[in-house]
């Protein structure tokens, strides 16, 4: 039989017992729509919450904690470059990120903007390197403002303001008394700390030796970074940072930008953008410097809107947008609950806020590492710079995991709880997958079931056409297959009728959840992922279950003594 | 089509007890013969048509078509036989009634690989023109007469133009006008075509009209008038 001819026979057939096939074929759509319900589902949480908050390809270690006694103490070795070098040799490892948390006292005021009065807070800080979230930050960002492109007036093309550009290190440069008070790399020099140099060669690429400071090279300001000009030339042209002055020492406490940005020559403040940013409390000179970036953790917005602003009757935060660009300060060196530093050591920095990301500090900001590394160096000394508090470890191939978690542990690492969760998270969303995805393969063999059932007795009905099929030159394989085929259109027609109910479904569930998820800030707006993969693999499975259902009839067709029927008339 | 049966047997198998059905048939047919086997129902006539066109394999015995044993035939080239060189009329018709006069009429086509789909429709519109049905073509089975049904069955038969028609009790269930009518339709198939036809049949006009008559009772020839004198009779 020709494949033409095949598609006759089926269509003819189909349209003929199409009540049968139609009450076979609710048992397909049910078990596929439940099927790809949940496997959407499932898609869906795993790539919009669980690899948000746990990558794959990536794990975060720290130092390993002994139970000594029934006490924690942590075992002497130190997360230090060493490690992170040994790391780095390991097989299948393609990225080593230390993260370090600030290791002095620090408070934090601002937010009058969005919240309508001006927070106090205790601050914590980590620093993470900026390359490690830079894309997911542009992704989040793209997700709350739309795309970077926009059509300006006129139709010219343009860009939007974007932040998660300014995720990187600006510059900053703190007062010091010795080498001991600066990052390893850099020096104590004129009371500052810079990275120290004697010859031209002795800077790393892309730095140039210029009065003993090695300074990025540059062909104009605009490839110096907020805060220093280009200047120098041919090729010593190297970037300089701004010097500037306050009236006095206490205009660091001022909320007035035109008074933060001081003065770097008569009448003119340092640049759009910057402020003047001292060595210490104390000082009034110092340097034109662009805010820290920072990032906020969308937990502690939920912890916001869910329990402070509903315990104190405040504004509520209508989004994470909303924050972007808003202006904070910190003083380093001062605590709500602890003694304060040496006055001569206390900081006032500001800072700005350029994005979210569910890695960032749950309780404090998230700001690029050389910051906090700079800062713990001035405040707590060079040996607790250099010691981190954690490292994130991107592998080539999830798989490699495993074994990379073994070779750490003989480098006195484990694993986070954070990474540690995110491996029970996916291990129970797995566990789930294959339970709820059983559920439907129950229902969808029920289904086959009621196929054989439906296929038996219109086997039954159509003896003597089958055994007129056979006396006019059919083959037992022209049976099985015409039998076959249209179960194979009956499993598609319910596979896809099944998806489509499947996403209907979710449609509601999107709907009915979105008063919830609405009030979970950096949650998404669509739990469910209808990848080609989950339609895919509920077509396969539908068309699957009724080529099952039918295997039976098709055989008993195939077996129809046409000789017996035909002579029975 | 050249038709040789060797000391054929066939048992029926029921749950309690074997019904015998033919008991040692020897039988030769030439190319182009008109062969009327007769007998009393039970007499094993129909059973001898179906084992003739391969319907039926399970029979102890030979059967041999134009020189090919049935029982070394396997399925695919058995049923290219019954699709290209045996056409088959029943005394029931066997007609699809879901399908048209047409549809029916290209049954066979769709199964074997005579032809485009398009010069199927053709031939199966000369078939129908042959039987005087072609005016009927796009009509249900249904809305026909019990004469016309049984022409339409000849036209599915002939469609593949095969060398051989077993036709079982093809008047069984007409008036005797219209039984006239398809003998005329075989008797031209038979000297036009060369066909040859093996008809079960109670009727005498029937038997009449065929170039031999061979008698069955209780599965065993009894009478045959036109044995020819060969080597394996």
């Amino acid at each position: 039989m020709t494949i033409g001819a095949g598609i006759t026979l089926v269509r003819r057939n189909l349209t003929r017992s199409h009540r049968h096939f139609l009450f076979s074929a609710v048992g397909l759509v049910v078990g596929t729509a439940t099927l790809a319900f949940f496997l959407a589902l499932s898609t869906g949480i795993r790539e919009r919450v669980i690899n948000r908050l746990y990558p794959v390809n990536q794990v975060e270690f720290q130092r390993e904690v002994v139970r000594l006694f029934g006490l924690g103490v942590e075992v002497p070795a130190r997360l230090d470059r060493a490690t992170l070098d040994a790391l780095r040799s390991l097989p299948g490892v393609r990225g080593v990120f230390p993260k370090q948390r600030t290791k002095f006292q620090a408070k934090l005021w601002g937010g009058w903007d969005v919240l309508g009065y001006q927070a106090n807070l205790e601050a914590f800080a980590d620093g993470l390197p900026p390359d490690l979230i830079r894309e997911e930050l542009r992704a989040a960002e793209r997700e709350v403002l739309g795309p970077e492109e926009v059509v300006c007036e006129g139709g010219r093309d343009c860009r939007r303001t974007t932040y998660y550009e300014s995720f990187r290190d600006l510059g900053d440069v703190l007062g010091c008394a010795s080498d001991r008070d600066c990052p390893a790399g850099e020096a104590c020099r004129a009371g500052t700390c810079r990275m120290a140099c004697d010859a031209e060669d002795s800077c790393a690429e892309g730095l140039a030796c210029v009065g003993g400071e090695c300074r990025a090279r540059c062909r104009n300001t605009e490839d110096c970074r907020p805060g220093e000009v280009c200047e120098g030339s041919g090729v010593s042209r190297a970037c300089r940072r701004l010097a500037c002055r306050l009236r006095n020492a206490r205009d660091q406490f001022s909320e007035d930008w035109a008074v933060l940005r001081g003065e770097v020559g008569p009448g003119t403040p340092c640049p759009e953008g910057t402020y003047c940013a001292t060595p210490s409390v104390l000082a009034s000179e110092g340097r034109c410097m662009a805010p820290i970036p920072v990032i906020l953790s969308p937990f502690l917005l939920e912890v916001y809107n869910s329990v402070a602003a509903t315990a104190l009757g405040l504004r509520r935060l209508a989004g994470l947008e909303v924050m972007l660009g808003v202006r904070l300060a910190m003083l380093l060196g001062e605590s709500f609950f602890v003694e304060d530093e040496r006055v001569e050591k206390r900081v006032v920095r500001r800072a700005r806020v350029v994005g979210f990301s569910p890695k960032a500090m749950e309780f404090g900001v998230t700001m690029p590492l050389p910051y906090v590394v700079r800062a713990n160096a001035a405040l707590r000394g060079r040996e607790e710079a250099e010691d981190f508090t954690s490292v994130v470890v991107v592998t080539e191939r999830n798989e490699d995991i495993p074994a990379l978690v073994e070779d750490a542990r003989v480098l006195g690492l484990t694993l986070s709880p954070r990474s540690e969760e995110g491996r029970k998270a996916a291990n129970v969303l797995a566990i789930l997958t294959v339970v709820f995805a059983l559920i439907s393969l129950i229902i969808l063999a029920i289904s086959a079931i009621n196929i054989t059932h439906t296929f038996l007795m219109l086997v039954t009905e159509r003896r003597t056409e089958i055994a007129v099929y056979r006396a006019v030159g059919a083959t037992l394989w022209d049976i099985r297959g015409l039998i076959l085929a249209e179960a194979t259109w009956l499993g598609l027609v319910g596979g896809a009728a099944g998806v489509l109910a499947g996403y209907g479904v979710s449609v509601a569930a999107n709907l009915l959840a979105a008063p919830v998820l609405g009030r979970i800030p950096g949650s998404p707006s669509n739990l469910f992922v209808f990848s080609p993969w989950v339609v895919l693999a509920g077509l396969a499975c539908a068309v699957l279950f009724a080529l099952v259902g039918a295997y039976v009839p098709a055989r008993a067709a195939a077996r129809t003594d046409p000789a017996i029927v035909l002579m029975q008339g | 089509m050249t038709i040789q049966v060797q000391d054929l047997r066939k048992v029926y198998r029921g749950q309690a007890r074997e019904v015998p059905a033919l008991e040692g048939v020897w039988l030769a047919v030439r190319p182009g013969e008109f062969v009327a086997v007769t007998g009393r129902s039970g007499s094993g006539k129909t059973t001898l048509l179906n084992i003739l066109g391969g319907l039926d394999r399970d029979y102890e015995g030979r059967v041999i078509l134009d020189g090919r044993d049935l029982a070394l035939l396997g399925d695919r080239d058995l049923s290219d036989m019954r699709n290209r060189g045996i056409g088959f009329v029943f005394q029931a018709f066997h007609l699809l009634p879901h399908l048209t006069v047409l549809e029916n009429v290209t049954l066979p086509g769709l199964f074997g690989r005579v032809g485009s789909a398009h010069s199927t429709v053709e031939r199966a519109l000369v078939a129908l023109e042959r039987v005087g049905l072609r005016g009927k073509a796009g009509v249900c089975p249904t809305r026909l007469s019990a004469g016309e049904r049984q022409r339409v069955a000849i036209a599915r038969a002939i469609l593949n133009r095969p060398r051989m028609l077993l036709c079982d009790e093809p008047t069984g269930n007409l008036d005797e006008a219209t039984g006239a009518v398809v003998l005329d339709i075989f008797r031209e198939l038979n000297e036009q075509d060369g066909t040859t036809l093996v008809v079960a049949t109670h009727s005498p006009q029937v038997a009449a009209a065929a170039s031999r008559r061979v008698a069955l009772e209780a599965g065993r020839v009894v009478r045959d008038d036109g044995q020819p004198q060969t080597d394996d009779a």
